[in-house]
C-alpha cells in the first residue's frame, strides 16, 4: 500500500470519526424537552381580569339551564341543551301536540350533576371575588352576577325535586367524603336562599346590562317568577307537602304563601321602574304580536334574553316546527290544539259548551265561504301565534283541508255532523257512512297527493298543501300550524337543521306583569286587599287588561271581573278548559295559557296550581278538519281552492290518546344514581 | 464451455463487484473453470449431462454442482445445463444455489440427470426484522411472526391490512367495508388494541396507506419483545420494512391489475306493492284499531299499470365497479451504491351509479443505500403519497339510510320529468337517494392526504473493535390532510297536478364550502451503539445501546363561507356567515425520549437469552409521572440441538422452547389531565346546537372558558404485563413444522373515573384515574407443511388464535342489590358476555296465544316471538336476560393458505374466518318500514295471515309462517331471535399465475413475465342471514358493503 493511499485512507476514517462524533453529540445534546405547556389551558390569573370574566360568564350563561328552543328529552343534559326542540312539556297541557309524542310527555329528568357544576362555578366567583372588590372594575357586579347564576339554577333543581342539597361553597375534593355528602334542605330553605341571592342581586347589579347577560331588572323579574312559585306551593300544594326526618322535602308551610306573593309583587314593581313595557311598535295588533319575538333583540318587552348566532350556536327550530312545506326537512311539529285555539275572543263558540261553533241548532255542520271566514274576526294575538289557512307565510300560502266533499254533494245540503265533538269519542272518518261515500280524503302525504278534478277543471288537493290526513308521517295532527317564535324571514330553503338563531325571550314584561296580577289576585282573595298602598285588585285588574288591550282581546269591564264566583266547569263556557279555584284566578290563568303559550311557562303553572291531575284528566286534545265542497270551488290567485267549508271539530283522528297527569309528576324523583353515591338524599314520595 | 462460463461471468458482473452471494458464486465459477480447463489433472472418469430447473420449469443459470466429498464441480449454463465429469463408482453430487433448497442426488449409472430446485423459505439463516435490528429466525426468543412481500401480494385486498389477513396467527383483522378511501378496518394483535406501527424504524401511522408493492416484509412483536417500543407498545407492534434495491443490473418491474368489484351483499329495497302490502300489515296489527292503510284502488294502480313501481335500488347503484392499479419500480445498484425506486398508483371506484365515489393514490419511494468508505454506511428514504377520497356531501351511511327509506310509490323525478328531483314522502330528513349519492347534484367531500417520511442514516463501523457499529438516524415526516366539503344546494320539487306547477324546495340551502387544513410533523433522531460478536464460535453476544428522541406537531386551519353564486372556491364566497376557525384538540405538540437497551446471548446456537429494557419519558405526563422503566426478558432452548435428539432423531430439524416476559406501557390517555384551570375556548361537549364554544352578549359571539374536570396529578400510562411460552418445530427437512404460542396480558391502571364516592353535588367531574384493569389471554397455533412431488411443489400453512379478555377491578358505582349486582358488574368477568333472552319457539296458532303459560297480551299474534320465561316468574321482562353468547368481537380467527406451483403455473388459495362471534344488527337492518319508510326485501319473509284483508285477530285465519314476525314486529335486539352466530369461513383470496417460460422471455427482452388472475372475497360460508358476517352494527348498519373482486394482472421484469 502506498504512503498517498494510507493516508488518504486515514484520512476518511479520521472524517468519519469526526462526523460521527459530531452526530452523536448533535443527539445528545438535543434531547427534547418534555415539559410542553398546553395551548389552551388558562389557569386563574389569566381569567381574573376583565376579558376573562367575560369568557368566564359566557361559559356560565352558556350552561345556565334556560328552557329555549333547544329542550328536548336527552337525558344526558337533562332535558336541556338538545338540538332536536321536539319534546317540548307543552305537549301535557293541552298547548300543542307533534307525531314524536302523541302521549303524555314529562320533561326529561336527571337534571342534577350540571346544575350543581354550574353552581360550583357560581360560587368560586362569589368565593374569590371579594379579594378584587376595588382593585378590579366590576368585580362587585360580578358576585352579583354570580349569585343570580346560582339562584336561576337552583330555580330549575327545586322546581323539579323540591328540597335540594345547598352547597353554597367550591367544596374541596380533598375533603372528607362525609363533608362532600350534603342532605337535602327543606324546599322552604331553598326558596329563602334564592331569593336573598336574588335580592343580592338586585341591590348589587347594574341598571344596564348586555342583551344575555343580567341586571338588576333581570334579577327582579326573576325574582317574582321565583316568589310566585313559591307562593303557590304555599298556597295549593299542601296535599303533596312530604315530610322526611322532620325537613319538608316536597312542599312550603301554607302560612307562607302570603309572604312569598308579597316579594312576587314587590319584585314586579321593580322591573315597572327599568323601563321595561310591553311591545306596542306596530298598529295592526296581530302583526305587533307576531313582532315581540320577531323582534325580540330590541324591545322594550324583552327582559331576559338568549341570543343565538349562526353558525356558531344555533337552533332548529323553524325547521322542526314549520309546515313541512316551509322547511327543508322535519317541519310540522307545531300542531296547536283546538282545545287551546278556544281560549280566544273572536270566536264563533256555542254557549253551552265554549266550544267553537261549527253545527247549527239541528246538528248541521254551519258553511263558511272561503277558508278564512271562520276566524276572520279571531283575536288578533290568536292570529300572531299560530298561522291561519288562507294567509300567506313566507311566500307560501297556507292551504288546510282533511278532505274534500264530492262535487254533487250541494254545499246547501244539510250534512249531520261525522264524529260527536264530546272528547271522548276517536271514531276513525272512514267508518262514518256518508262520510265514506261522499267526502274524499287521501292516506298519502300532503306532497304526494292525486288532486281530484272537478267539472269545471279545478284540480284541488285533497288535503291541501298542509292539511291533515290520515297517513303519512308529515301532517298536522290537529288542523293548525303553530306560528309563535318561528321566523318568517327564512326563507323555506333556509329553514334547515342548525340554521335558525332568533333569539330567545326567557323572561318577557308581559310575564311579569302576569306575576304580579296573580300575586296581587291572590293576596286580595286572601286578607291583603292593599299592599304597599295599593289596590291589589285593582292592580291585577290593571294588569291584565294592559295585556289584554296589547293582545286585541275583550277587555274586563271592572276590577270586579275578577271575582270569587266559582270557576267555570269543563265544558260549560269559553275558557273552562283552564282550571282555577275561582272565577277571577280563571280569567288570570286563561290569560297566562293565551299569552305565555308555547315558552315553556304553562305546565310549570299547572304544577305549582296543582290543577295539572284535575285539568290533564283522561284528556283527548281536539282538532279541527276543514272540509271543502268541490262543488262551486274555484281557485285563488295563488293557486289555493277556494269555496264553501265546513268544519269538523273533534277528538284527534291520530293523536287521540287519553291522557292524565298523575300525582306523583308534580315532583320528580332524585336521580337514583345520586342517592347511590350519596346516602343521605331521601327519595322523593311516590318513587 | 469457457464461452458458456464466461458468459455467466459477463452476466453477473456487476453483481459480481458488491453483492455477497454473487461473490461467492464468481468465486466457485472461476474455482470450478480452473477444474474444468485443465482435465488432464482428472481422474478415469466419465461425463455425465443434466439440467436444473426450478418449479416453474425455469432453467436455473449458475447452480453449483459439486461432487460430494470433493471440491470437484462445475456450474449450470444460461439453460440451466451442465457437464460434469465424474469418477466411476458410487457418485454423489450436490445441489446448491442461494435460496434454493440444496438436493444430494446419488448419480448411480446414469448419464442425464434432471433436478429440480425448490425455494428455500424456511432457510435456517432466514432473517427477521425485530425491534432496532435483525434476528436470525432461529435465534428469537419472542412471538414474533414475520411475513414476506410474496405472501402479502397473494391477495389483492383494498390495502394491506387487508392483505395481511389470516396469514399471521394472533393478527385480527375485520373488514368492515370495502367503501373507496375509508379504512375502518379493525386491526389488532391477540385483542390488545391499536398496535404501535413502526415503518423503517420510525413510528407512523398510515398501514393503509403504503404501497404494498413496496414493502419487504411485516413482522408482528405480539409479546413482551415490544416492549423495546416502551410506553406506547403494550397492543404489540407491527414493524414494516421496506424494500432495497440489490446491486446489480438495473431492473425493471411493472405490475398492473383490473379488476371488478361486485357488492358481497345485496341489500335490495322492496317494491310499491310489497311495500303497501308490509304497509298494510302493520296497521292491521293495531288490535283497538286495524286498517288497511292502502285499498285496492292503490293496489290496481300498480297491477294494471296505471302506476309503477320506482326501483330506487338500481337508480342508486350499479353492479359492478372497477379498480386497477399499476406499479413500476427499478432497483440496481453498484458495489458503492444501491436503489430502490418505485412508483404507485391506484384507483378505486364505488357502487354509485353516479361515480361519485372514488379513490386514488399515487406514491413514489426512492430507497437509496450508499458505501461512502470502507467503513461508513449512509442511506436515504424518501416516501411520498398522496390519495385521494372523493364522496357525495352527505356520505355513504346517508346513502343507504335514504336509499332503504324511500317510498317506492315515490318517483325519482316530479311527474317523471328528468329536469325536476322529486321531493320524497319519506318524511323526517329524508333526501332524494338520487341527490344523496350524486355530487354533481349535492355536491362532495373531497379528502387529500399527503404524506411525506423521510428518514437517513449514517452507520459507522468502529475500527479496532470488531463487531462495533455507530448509528445515527433522523427521520422526517409530515402529513397533510387537505379535505374539501362542498355542499350544493339543490332543488327537489314537488309537483301539484292541480295547478301543474313544480314547486320546487331548495335543499342544502345556501350552497356552502368549506376548507380543512391539517398539518402533522414528527421528528425523530436516534443514535445507537451496536455490538455483535462470535467469540470461540460458540458464544454469540449482541448488545445494543440507543437513544430516541421525538417531538410531534400538529396544527389545523379551517374555513368556510356561504355561495351566493357557485364556485367553489373560497374567494368566491359571501361575507355573510364566513367562518374561519382551528380545531383547538388538533393544535398539539408532544414528545418523547427513551433510552434502549438490547442485549442477547447465544451458546452454539442452543441456548438464548435476551434482555432488553427502555426508559421512556412522555410530554403526555406530569414531570413526576413521566418516566418509565419498562424492561423484558426472554429465554430459549433449541432442543434439538442437543445431541440426544440431533443423534437419535435425525427427522426433527428445530424444536425450540422459548419464553418471554415484559412490562409495556400504553399512553393511550388523555393529555394534560394533570393540569387545573380552564380550557379556552370551551370544547368538552360544546357544539353549534346544545353547549356552545361561547355565548351570545348583546349580539356579538364571545368565547367561554370551558371548565376543566379536577385535575389529577399522577396520571400516568396503563401498565402492561406480557407473558408468552412457546414452541418452534421443524421436521423431516422441514416439510413440516409447528409454532405453538400461549399467551397472559396484565393491564393496570386503566383509566376510569372514580364514582363511587363523590356525590353529583360537588359540582365538578372527577378526573380519570389510573385504576382499572384486565387480563387478556389465549393461544396461537401455526402449522406448516412444504413438499414437493415431482415437479409439483405445494405448501399449505394453517393458523388458529383464540382470544379473550377479561376485566379485572371495574371502577363503578355499588350495586342496589345483588341480582343488579350480578346483571350490571363487569368486574373480573370477559368483557364480552351479551346478556339476552333465550328464544323459546313462536306462538303457531291462537290457541297456543290463548293457552299460553306466559302473559301474552291481548295483540300477540301467531308469529310472535315467544321468549323464554328464564327465571320462571310468568312474566317476561329484563330479569329474563341472561348469559348467552359472546359478543361480536371474534374470540376465534383463523386461515389457511395454500400454494402450489407447477411448471409455471402457480396457484394460491387463502381461507380465511372467525369463530365465537355474534352479531346483531339495527334499525332498518332489524325491522321494516322504520319511520313509515321501505323495507328490505328480508323482511317479506314473514308471518302473515292467508287473507291480508280480513282482521287478524279474527280466529278464523289461516297463516304463512315465515322467518319474522308480523306487521313489522321485531323481536328484542336482544334475544336469540335477533343474535345471530357471525361465525365464518371465507375464501379470502384465490390466485392463479402462469409464469412465462424464461428461454421465450429472453427473446423479447424480458427477464420474468407472470400473468395472474385473482379472487377476492369470492365464498362466504356463514349462517348469518342476508348479510356479509362481517357487515357492523356502526352507524346503525348504514355501511358500504364489503366487495367480491375480480382481477386481472400481469408483472413484467425487463
Amino acid at each position: 500500500m502506498n504512503n498517498n493511499l494510507y493516508n488518504k485512507m486515514h484520512k476518511n476514517i479520521y472524517k468519519n470519526l469526526y462526523i460521527s462524533a459530531l452526530i452523536l453529540m448533535a443527539f445528545f445534546a438535543s434531547c427534547q424537552n418534555l415539559d410542553i405547556a398546553p395551548t389552551n389551558i388558562l389557569t386563574d390569573k389569566d381569567v381574573y381580569n376583565a376579558g376573562g370574566m367575560k369568557a368566564y360568564m359566557a361559559g356560565m350563561y352558556g350552561r345556565l339551564p334556560m328552557e329555549d328552543f333547544n329542550v328536548s328529552d336527552d337525558a344526558t343534559h337533562g332535558g336541556f341543551f338538545n338540538w332536536t326542540s321536539i319534546a317540548w312539556e307543552m305537549l301535557s297541557t293541552g298547548e300543542n301536540v307533534n307525531n314524536n309524542y302523541t302521549g303524555l310527555y314529562i320533561p326529561a329528568q336527571g337534571y342534577w350533576s350540571e346544575g350543581y357544576q354550574l353552581i360550583r362555578y357560581a360560587n368560586k366567583l362569589i368565593e374569590d371575588l371579594p379579594a378584587y372588590v376595588g382593585k378590579l372594575d366590576g368585580a362587585a357586579s360580578w358576585i352579583a352576577e354570580a349569585k343570580f347564576i346560582r339562584a336561576y339554577t337552583y330555580f330549575t333543581l327545586v322546581k323539579r325535586y323540591g328540597g335540594v342539597p345547598i352547597i353554597n361553597h367550591v367544596q374541596s375534593v380533598d375533603s372528607p367524603l362525609d363533608s362532600l355528602r350534603v342532605a337535602r334542605s327543606s324546599q322552604k330553605d331553598c326558596y329563602d336562599f334564592m331569593l336573598s341571592d336574588l335580592d343580592y342581586a338586585i341591590a348589587n347589579m347594574p341598571v344596564k346590562s348586555d342583551a344575555g347577560r343580567a341586571n338588576k331588572y333581570v334579577a327582579a323579574a326573576f325574582k317574582s317568577r321565583v316568589a310566585l312559585f313559591a307562593g303557590s306551593i304555599a298556597r295549593y300544594g299542601q296535599l303533596y307537602n312530604y315530610t322526611v326526618d322532620n325537613v319538608m322535602l316536597c312542599g312550603i308551610p301554607a302560612d307562607q304563601a302570603n309572604n312569598y306573593f308579597q316579594q312576587a309583587w314587590d319584585a314586579a314593581k321593580i322591573v315597572e321602574d327599568g323601563g321595561y313595557a310591553l311591545y306596542q311598535g306596530d298598529s295592526n295588533l296581530e302583526t305587533n304580536f307576531a313582532n315581540v319575538f320577531a323582534k325580540a333583540d330590541n324591545s322594550t318587552e324583552s327582559v331576559f334574553i338568549r341570543q343565538y348566532n349562526y353558525p356558531n350556536y344555533v337552533h332548529s327550530f323553524d325547521c322542526v316546527y314549520s309546515p313541512p312545506r316551509m322547511a327543508t326537512t322535519y317541519g310540522s311539529r307545531f300542531n296547536v290544539t283546538l282545545d287551546w285555539v278556544e281560549l280566544f275572543d273572536g270566536l264563533p263558540k256555542d254557549q253551552n259548551t265554549g266550544h267553537l261553533k261549527t253545527t247549527d241548532s239541528q246538528g248541521h255542520y254551519i258553511v263558511y265561504d272561503g277558508p278564512t271566514a271562520l276566524f276572520s274576526n279571531a283575536e288578533p294575538r290568536l292570529k300572531g301565534s299560530i298561522m291561519l289557512a288562507g294567509q300567506t307565510y313566507k311566500t307560501l300560502e297556507l292551504d288546510i283541508r282533511s278532505g274534500v266533499i264530492n262535487e254533487n254533494i250541494d254545499p246547501s245540503t244539510p250534512i249531520s255532523k261525522f264524529v260527536p265533538d264530546d272528547g271522548v269519542m276517536t271514531t276513525a272518518y272512514a267508518s262514518v257512512p256518508w262520510f265514506k261515500n261522499n267526502v274524499l280524503t287521501t292516506t298519502t302525504t300532503v306532497t304526494t297527493q292525486t288532486p281530484m278534478v272537478t267539472s269545471t277543471g279545478v284540480k284541488i288537493n285533497i288535503n291541501g298543501m298542509d292539511g291533515p290526513s290520515n297517513g303519512g308521517t308529515i301532517n298536522t295532527l290537529t288542523g293548525f300550524h303553530g306560528r309563535k317564535w318561528l321566523d318568517m324571514t327564512l326563507t323555506p330553503s333556509l329553514t334547515k337543521l342548525n340554521a335558525s338563531y332568533q333569539s330567545w325571550i326567557d323572561i318577557r314584561y308581559a310575564e311579569v306583569l302576569l306575576n304580579r296580577a296573580e300575586a296581587a289576585l291572590e293576596l286580595d282573595q286572601n286578607g291583603v286587599s292593599t299592599y304597599n298602598s295599593n289596590n291589589m285588585k285593582t292592580d291585577a285588574f290593571m294588569c291584565i287588561n294592559k295585556i289584554r288591550q296589547r293582545a286585541g282581546a275583550n277587555l274586563l269591564s271592572s276590577a270586579s271581573d275578577l271575582s270569587t264566583a266559582p270557576a267555570y266547569a269543563k265544558g260549560t263556557a269559553s275558557g273552562s278548559f283552564v282550571q282555577a279555584p275561582n272565577r277571577g284566578l280563571q280569567i288570570l290563568r286563561i290569560e297566562r295559557y293565551k299569552e305565555l303559550a308555547f315558552e315553556h311557562k304553562i305546565y310549570w303553572d299547572l304544577c305549582r296550581w296543582f290543577t295539572f291531575d284535575t285539568q290533564i284528566y283522561n284528556y283527548r286534545r281536539r282538532m279541527l278538519c276543514p272540509f271543502l265542497f268541490a262543488k262551486g270551488a274555484t281557485l285563488d290567485a295563488a293557486g289555493c281552492p277556494t269555496g264553501k267549508y265546513i268544519y269538523d271539530a273533534r277528538v284527534c283522528e291520530r293523536a287521540n290518546d287519553n291522557l292524565t297527569f298523575s300525582t306523583k309528576y308534580y315532583y320528580s324523583p332524585i336521580p337514583t344514581s345520586q342517592i347511590a353515591v350519596n346516602p343521605l338524599l331521601k327519595q322523593n314520595n311516590q318513587y | 464451455m469457457m464461452m458458456v462460463n464466461f458468459n455467466v461471468t459477463k452476466k453477473n458482473k456487476v453483481a459480481y463487484l458488491t453483492q455477497q452471494n454473487s461473490l461467492n458464486r464468481i468465486f466457485i465459477v472461476l474455482f470450478l473453470c480452473f477444474f474444468t480447463i485443465i482435465p488432464g489433472f482428472a481422474q478415469q472418469s466419465r461425463e455425465i449431462t443434466g439440467n436444473v430447473k426450478d418449479l416453474n420449469g425455469v432453467g436455473i443459470i449458475g447452480a453449483n454442482i459439486i461432487i460430494d466429498g470433493t471440491k470437484n464441480g462445475t456450474i449450470t449454463d444460461v439453460n440451466g445445463d451442465f457437464k460434469l465429469s465424474i469418477p466411476k463408482g458410487n457418485i454423489t453430487i450436490n445441489i446448491t444455489y442461494i435460496g434454493y433448497l440444496s438436493q444430494k442426488i446419488a448419480i448411480g449409472n446414469r448419464n442425464s440427470i434432471n433436478i429440480l430446485l425448490s425455494e428455500d423459505t424456511k432457510a435456517i439463516s432466514e432473517v427477521v426484522v425485530v425491534g432496532y435490528g435483525t434476528q436470525k429466525k432461529i435465534s428469537l426468543t419472542g412471538a414474533i411472526s414475520s411475513v414476506k412481500s410474496k405472501d402479502i401480494l397473494s391477495t389483492k385486498g383494498q390495502n394491506v391490512q387487508d392483505m395481511l389477513t389470516g396469514k399471521i396467527p394472533g393478527l385480527r383483522v375485520v373488514q368492515k367495508t370495502s367503501e373507496p378511501g375509508q379504512f375502518t378496518e379493525n386491526f389488532d394483535i391477540r385483542n390488545f388494541g391499536t398496535p404501535l406501527l413502526v415503518v423503517d424504524g420510525v413510528p407512523r401511522s398510515d398501514l393503509q396507506r403504503l404501497d404494498p408493492n413496496e414493502i419487504e416484509s411485516v413482522t408482528v412483536l405480539k409479546d413482551a419483545s415490544a416492549s423495546i417500543y416502551g410506553v406506547r407498545a403494550a397492543n404489540g407492534v407491527v414493524l414494516v420494512t421496506t424494500k432495497k434495491g440489490e446491486s446489480g443490473a438495473p431492473k425493471i418491474s411493472y405490475s398492473t391489475y383490473y379488476g371488478v368489484q361486485i357488492p358481497a351483499e345485496i341489500l335490495k329495497p322492496v317494491g310499491a306493492v310489497d311495500r303497501m302490502t308490509l304497509m298494510n300489515e302493520k296497521s292491521m296489527r293495531s288490535n283497538s284499531n286495524p286498517l288497511l292503510t292502502y285499498n285496492s284502488d292503490a293496489f290496481k294502480a300498480f297491477a294494471d299499470g296505471t302506476l309503477t313501481s320506482t326501483d330506487w335500488y338500481k337508480a342508486v347503484i350499479r353492479n359492478a365497479a372497477p379498480q386497477q392499479q399499476h406499479n413500476i419500480n427499478v432497483s440496481g445498484g453498484s458495489e458503492a451504491v444501491t436503489y430502490f425506486v418505485n412508483l404507485g398508483y391506484m384507483d378505486q371506484e364505488g357502487f354509485w351509479k353516479s361515480n361519485s365515489l372514488d379513490y386514488n393514490r399515487m406514491n413514489v419511494r426512492s430507497n437509496i443505500e450508499a458505501r461512502i468508505s470502507k467503513r461508513l454506511k449512509f442511506s436515504l428514504k424518501l416516501n411520498a403519497i398522496k390519495d385521494l377520497t372523493t364522496n357525495p356531501i352527505g356520505g355513504t351511511a346517508n346513502v343507504f339510510k335514504m336509499l332503504w327509506r324511500s317510498v317506492p310509490t315515490d318517483r325519482i323525478y316530479a311527474n317523471d320529468n328528468p329536469a325536476y328531483l322529486a321531493s320524497t314522502s319519506a318524511g323526517g330528513d329524508v333526501l332524494n337517494p338520487i341527490a344523496m349519492s350524486s355530487s354533481d347534484i349535492s355536491g362532495y367531500n373531497k379528502n387529500i392526504n399527503k404524506i411525506f417520511e423521510s428518514s437517513v442514516d449514517l452507520t459507522y463501523e468502529v475500527p479496532y473493535i470488531s463487531g462495533l457499529s455507530v448509528k445515527g438516524m433522523l427521520s422526517f415526516d409530515n402529513n397533510i390532510s387537505d379535505n374539501t366539503s362542498f355542499s350544493k344546494e339543490y332543488n327537489e320539487y314537488t309537483y301539484n297536478s292541480a295547478t301543474d306547477t313544480y314547486n320546487g324546495v331548495a335543499k342544502q340551502s345556501p350552497t356552502s364550502l368549506s376548507r380543512y387544513y391539517g398539518n402533522n410533523q414528527t421528528t425523530l433522531y436516534d443514535v445507537s451503539l451496536n455490538y455483535k460478536r462470535s467469540f470461540a464460535q460458540k458464544h454469540n453476544v449482541s448488545a445494543l445501546l440507543l437513544l430516541e428522541c421525538s417531538h410531534s406537531t400538529g396544527d389545523n386551519i379551517s374555513a368556510s363561507r356561504q355561495f351566493s353564486i357557485s364556485i367553489p372556491y373560497l374567494f368566491a364566497g359571501n361575507t355573510l356567515n364566513q367562518v374561519g376557525t382551528a380545531n383547538a384538540s388538533g393544535i398539539s405538540e408532544n414528545a418523547y425520549n427513551g433510552f434502549v437497551g438490547d442485549f442477547s446471548y447465544d451458546y452454539a446456537g442452543k441456548y438464548f437469552a435476551k434482555f432488553s429494557f427502555r426508559e421512556d419519558g412522555s410530554s403526555k405526563f406530569p414531570s413526576n409521572s413521566r418516566w418509565g422503566f419498562f424492561p423484558n426478558g426472554s429465554i430459549g432452548w433449541r432442543i434439538s440441538e442437543e445431541p440426544f435428539i440431533k443423534n437419535n432423531l435425525p427427522s426433527i430439524n428445530n424444536i425450540k422452547i422459548r419464553g418471554s416476559y415484559g412490562v409495556l406501557g400504553d399512553d393511550g390517555a388523555a393529555a394534560y389531565q394533570f393540569v387545573s384551570g380552564y380550557n379556552y375556548p370551551n370544547t368538552s361537549g360544546a357544539s353549534v346546537n346544545n353547549f356552545p364554544t361561547g355565548y351570545v352578549f348583546a349580539g356579538t359571539y364571545t368565547n367561554a372558558l370551558g371548565f376543566r374536570v379536577v385535575a389529577n396529578p399522577n396520571i400516568t400510562w396503563y401498565t402492561s404485563h406480557t407473558a408468552d411460552i412457546g414452541i418452534d418445530a421443524d421436521f423431516w427437512n422441514n416439510k413440516f413444522g409447528f409454532t405453538v404460542d400461549v399467551f397472559n396480558r396484565d393491564r393496570s391502571g386503566l383509566l376510569a373515573t372514580r364514582i363511587v364516592s363523590i356525590p353529583g353535588s360537588f359540582g365538578a367531574s372527577m378526573p380519570q384515574q389510573n385504576l382499572n384493569g384486565d387480563r387478556t389471554k389465549g393461544f396461537e397455533l401455526e402449522l406448516r407443511h412444504h413438499n414437493v412431488i415431482g415437479k409439483v411443489e405445494y405448501r399449505a400453512t394453517a393458523n388458529i388464535a383464540m382470544t379473550r379478555k377479561m376485566n379485572l377491578y371495574v371502577e363503578r358505582a355499588p350495586s342496589g342489590n345483588s341480582y343488579s349486582n350480578w346483571v350490571n358488574n363487569p368486574s373480573y368477568r370477559y368483557n364480552d358476555i351479551w346478556f339476552a333472552y333465550s328464544a323459546n319457539g313462536r306462538y303457531t296458532s291462537y290457541n297456543q296465544i290463548a293457552t299460553s303459560d306466559i302473559y301474552a297480551s291481548r295483540a300477540t299474534l301467531p308469529g310472535d316471538y315467544k321468549y323464554e320465561d328464564w327465571n320462571g316468574d310468568g312474566v317476561i321482562d329484563g330479569s329474563d336476560m341472561h348469559p348467552i353468547c359472546t359478543k361480536t368481537n371474534p374470540v376465534l380467527t383463523f386461515g389457511t393458505t395454500l400454494s402450489a406451483s407447477y411448471k409455471g403455473f402457480d396457484i394460491n388459495l387463502l381461507f380465511q374466518g372467525a369463530g365465537k362471534t355474534n352479531v346483531g344488527f339495527t334499525e332498518q337492518l332489524i325491522a321494516p318500514l322504520a319511520w313509515n319508510g321501505n323495507a328490505l326485501s328480508q323482511f317479506l319473509n314473514r308471518w302473515h295471515p292467508v287473507d291480508p284483508t280480513k282482521d287478524p285477530y279474527d280466529p278464523s285465519n289461516g297463516w304463512i309462517s315465515g322467518y319474522y314476525a308480523y306487521g313489522g314486529t321485531t323481536p328484542d335486539a336482544n334475544s336469540t331471535y335477533a343474535i345471530q352466530n357471525g361465525a365464518y369461513i371465507r375464501l379470502k383470496s384465490i390466485e392463479l399465475g402462469y409464469s412465462l417460460p424464461k428461454n421465450i422471455l429472453k427473446h423479447v427482452g424480458m427477464k420474468d413475465m407472470r400473468i395472474y388472475v385473482n379472487g377476492y372475497n369470492l365464498f362466504t360460508l356463514s349462517k348469518v342471514k342476508d348479510m356479509d358476517p362481517e357487515h357492523p352494527s356502526d352507524n346503525y348498519g348504514y355501511v358500504y358493503p364489503l366487495n367480491k373482486t375480480i382481477n386481472l394482472g400481469a408483472s413484467v421484469t425487463f
